[in-house]
């Protein structure tokens, strides 16, 4: 067990120092950013001092050891466009964005498992068909086109919830709805698959045989069991919840990393862009590790092989 | 149904624990009466309101920095003109007008003096002086190379206090656009707030002279100012302004809707219908200060465009009127000329849409048949950019001219422009500069933005002499001089100015739109004044 983490550890460093070469090497590949950051009327001369003090003229394997020794450190550079530390800021926005993707996550999963066991236990019946017809229009729909729907409808139309940005509750929960339909969709079908598969199962029949009733077999012995695969989507939906909030957060104000991401990206701020997109990547990639050592705790099939 | 339950359950959860201040706070109820909704429309007013003390305003994205000496974005300079001031100011009608400077004179083309305002006090307290000037200028001198926005084309070599108001600029080369230029944001920070903080403290707490210093600024969300009592022009009838950051344009509208915003920021052409549908909102435009233009490369000389008719032509080509009318909602305002008012020489040449008439010069130039270029545009540069390209290579291939449109990343847009390896058309916009010689400062011709090197001997020399006479008379004739040189030399494909378009609580009164996307809220010395009902 000691050595399979030790494995999956080496192997996040590995991963990670991969992501960190593509996140570093695509955004300086797209542009001369010295001239992008100076005012449209700037001459070469004052591009190319800026570019000096960025130190955006060195070769770019120097900028990128040099680059990766400030990472190690938690030193991502400096904001070219708030001349703030890069790190800071992000972490900073870090809470809200975590506030919104968990109580998204919350929000899918108390939709999803109702949804996909009955669905499962009922398959066939138009429950199923209304549970999975569900599923499918949360999986489709534009997070972009349902954020404004339900500001036009909840925010204006009823005037239940306030429309945009922070300051109580409410204001989460419709950039939390917004962001919870896919990993809602996701893992409706998983859990009915899993249990559908799992319901069709000897055991399963010799539970009923026994007399139990159906609802302890469906919680005892049908769910636990269909649960293995879920907790794997589960953690991965966390790390997908991340990227979502970038369109979901622009769409309410919200004052997350997806914002500053979608702000920095525009204005070519790299170290705030490198940060950011190092961190979420890093929690997506924390994420699987803790969901495959989980894993191993919920199937002995994992722990034995 | 589980997930419409739940969904009921939470809205029902929502209502109930809804708090007393959740309440849409901003206008009041909408009023019953027949409100038209459109600008100019009646409304009864059945009893007067009381005037409103916190202002909302909704911009599309986060300043940078609130240190006036790196500030290039619209949210911050919002912000800022509020907080600081300069030495000057652009006013409505797009002159300059002495803000904190008292009076001004020209000593010698190298040489200009200027006298502050006595008694102006920052918002610390701290006396508005000489030597304060003196500060805030040499600090962007020792600045000059980095993301600096004003150290470009104003030539100081040293500032010479004279006494505790006077001070002097000496230049390193004539400098007639002096005032224009210390009018463009080059707001006053207090010295020894800038010296002891960090430059990331200064960036994020700024201490000016403005009627509004800063409360509180909550990263993402928003910034708040509170209104300065001890404001030398007067107390400001607003007493709080709060900015806050929607990047989603629909959601800003939404807002208005509510009664959640005074004014909004950005409005596109699409969304006028919807603002002048809310009972409450009005829509406010002006002609902003952004040219709308196409380049035309000049060089090489074996280019189609390298000929005077052809550019003139692709001039005529283009049924500018039916795209402002059609794709801009009617907001836009004809382009003449690189020079805008109010230095604008006055019945400039128009290049009427008239197909007839460009076949008949390309044929001039020796193409009776057209010929094929290529247009390179980024897309997001200006509004409906998609839509009016279409129109613009349908109205080309009209006069015979196949135009390919070319659709690049913005940066590598300008990276081809820098290089000059762009095609023979590209689109593009400049800012407007409230100078002639600022107003074509990117045709200079070792400009990184100036892709078509229109560089005729009568064009080098006009522009030399506009960037160069400190005297008023003889430098509008050379300006006239040089307006006539570009509307014959067709530069450019001249299309609109960008319209500046706002959405506004009805009862917010006195803003006018005034071309540089400032929202000045408390300018008794130029008149601008905005109040809330």
């Amino acid at each position: 067990m000691g050595t399979l983490v030790i494995k999956r550890l080496f192997q996040t460093v590995l991963v990670m120092l991969g992501l960190s070469l593509i996140v570093f090497l695509v955004l300086q590949a797209t542009a001369d950013i010295a001239a992008i950051l100076m005012p449209g009327d700037a001459t070469t001369e004052e591009i190319e001092a800026l570019r000096h003090t960025l130190g955006l003229d060195r070769p770019l394997y120097v900028q990128y050891f040099s680059w990766l020794g400030g990472v190690v450190k938690g030193d991502f550079g400096n904001s070219y466009r708030y001349n703030l530390p890069a790190l800071p800021l992000v972490l900073k926005r870090m809470p809200a964005t975590l506030q919104l993707g968990v109580t998204a996550q919350l929000i899918a999963l108390l939709v999803a498992f109702p949804l996909g066991i009955l669905a499962a236990v009922y398959r066939g019946s138009i429950v199923d068909r209304f549970a999975m017809g569900l599923a499918m229009l949360g999986q489709s729909v534009a997070h972009f086109w349902l954020g404004l729907m339900l500001i036009f409808v909840l925010g204006l139309r009823f005037d239940l919830l306030p429309i945009s940005g922070t300051g109580s509750w409410l204001h989460l929960i419709m950039p939390a709805v917004t962001l919870s339909t896919r990993p809602m969709a996701r893992t409706a079908r998983l859990v009915r698959s899993g249990m559908l598969e799992i319901l069709g199962q000897d055991y399963i029949r010799t539970a009923r045989a026994k007399g139990l009733a159906e609802m302890a077999v469906v919680r005892k012995h049908a769910l636990k069991n269909a649960m293995i695969p879920i907790v794997t989507v589960i953690g991965l939906e966390l790390g997908s919840l991340l990227n979502g909030s970038v369109v979901v957060e622009n769409v309410f104000a919200w004052p997350g990393v997806g914002q500053l991401l979608v702000q920095s990206l525009k204005g070519r701020d790299l170290p705030v862009v490198q940060a950011s997109v190092l961190l979420i990547a890093g929690i997506y990639v924390f994420i699987n590790l803790v969901v495959d050592i989980l894993y191993k705790y919920l199937d002995p099939r994992v722990r034995f092989h | 149904m589980v997930a419409v339950a739940l969904l009921a359950v939470f809205v029902l959860l929502a209502v109930g624990c809804r708090k007393a201040d959740d309440k849409p706070k901003g206008a009041d109820p909408a009023p019953k009466t027949g409100e038209t909704g459109k600008q100019g429309g009646t409304t009864p007013e059945p009893e007067k309101k009381p005037a409103k003390t916190t202002m909302t305003v909704l911009l599309y994205g986060e300043p940078d920095t609130l240190d006036p000496i790196y500030s290039m974005g619209i949210p911050e300079k919002n912000i800022l003109v509020n907080v600081g001031e300069g030495l000057f100011t652009i006013s409505k009608n797009k002159e300059i007008k002495p803000v904190l400077a008292e009076s001004y004179k020209v000593i010698d083309e190298l040489t200009w003096e200027f006298k502050l305002r006595p008694g102006i006090k920052f918002q610390n307290v701290q006396p508005l002086n000489a030597a304060a000037v003196k500060f805030n200028y040499e600090r962007t001198q020792a600045d000059a190379g980095k993301m600096n926005k004003w150290a470009g084309d104003i030539n100081i070599k040293s500032i010479e206090v004279v006494d505790e108001l006077t001070f002097r600029f000496h230049t390193t080369d004539p400098t007639p656009h002096m005032l224009a230029r210390i009018a463009d944001d080059h707001y006053m920070m207090e010295p020894s707030h800038v010296k002891s903080k960090t430059p990331e403290e200064v960036a994020r707490q700024p201490i000016g002279t403005g009627a509004y210093k800063l409360k509180e600024w909550r990263a993402g969300d928003r910034v708040i100012l509170e209104a300065n009592e001890n404001y030398w022009g007067g107390k400001p009838t607003i007493k709080e302004i709060v900015f806050r950051f929607i990047p989603e344009e629909g959601t800003r509208i939404a807002e208005l809707e509510k009664g959640n915003a005074d004014i909004v920021f950005k409005v596109s052409p699409d969304s006028i219908p919807l603002v002048e549908k809310i009972p409450t909102a009005k829509v406010l435009s002006g002609m902003g200060g952004r040219r709308v233009y196409l380049g035309i490369r000049n060089t090489p000389e074996n280019l189609p465009t390298a000929k005077k008719e052809v550019r003139q032509a692709l001039n005529y080509g283009v049924n500018v009127a039916s795209i402002v009318k059609n794709i801009l909602s009617d907001k836009a305002v004809r382009l003449l000329n690189p020079i805008l008012p109010p230095n604008q020489k006055p019945d400039l040449p128009k290049y009427e849409y008239d197909p007839e008439k460009a076949k008949q010069l390309l044929a001039q130039a020796g193409y009776p048949n057209g010929f094929s270029v290529k247009l390179d545009a980024f897309l997001g540069a200006t509004l409906k950019d998609r839509e009016f390209l279409q129109a613009i290579v349908d109205d080309y291939r009209k006069i015979g001219v196949e135009v390919t449109l070319n659709i690049m990343e913005k940066a590598a847009f300008g990276q081809a422009l820098k290089d000059r390896k762009n095609s023979e058309l590209y689109l593009h916009t400049a800012g407007a500069g409230f100078d002639p010689a600022l107003d074509v400062r990117n045709m200079r011709p070792d400009h990184p933005n100036n892709g078509h090197q229109f560089t005729p001997p009568e064009f080098l020399e006009g522009f030399e002499k506009i960037r160069t006479i400190v005297d008023p008379k003889l430098r509008q004739e050379w300006s006239y001089k040089l307006q006539d040189v570009m509307s014959d030399g067709a530069p450019w494909v001249f299309l609109w100015m960008e319209p500046e378009v706002y959405g506004v609580n009805k009862g917010l009164n006195g803003f006018t739109p005034q071309g540089d996307e400032h929202l000045r809220v408390f300018y008794p010395i130029t008149g601008d004044i905005i109040t809330l009902e």
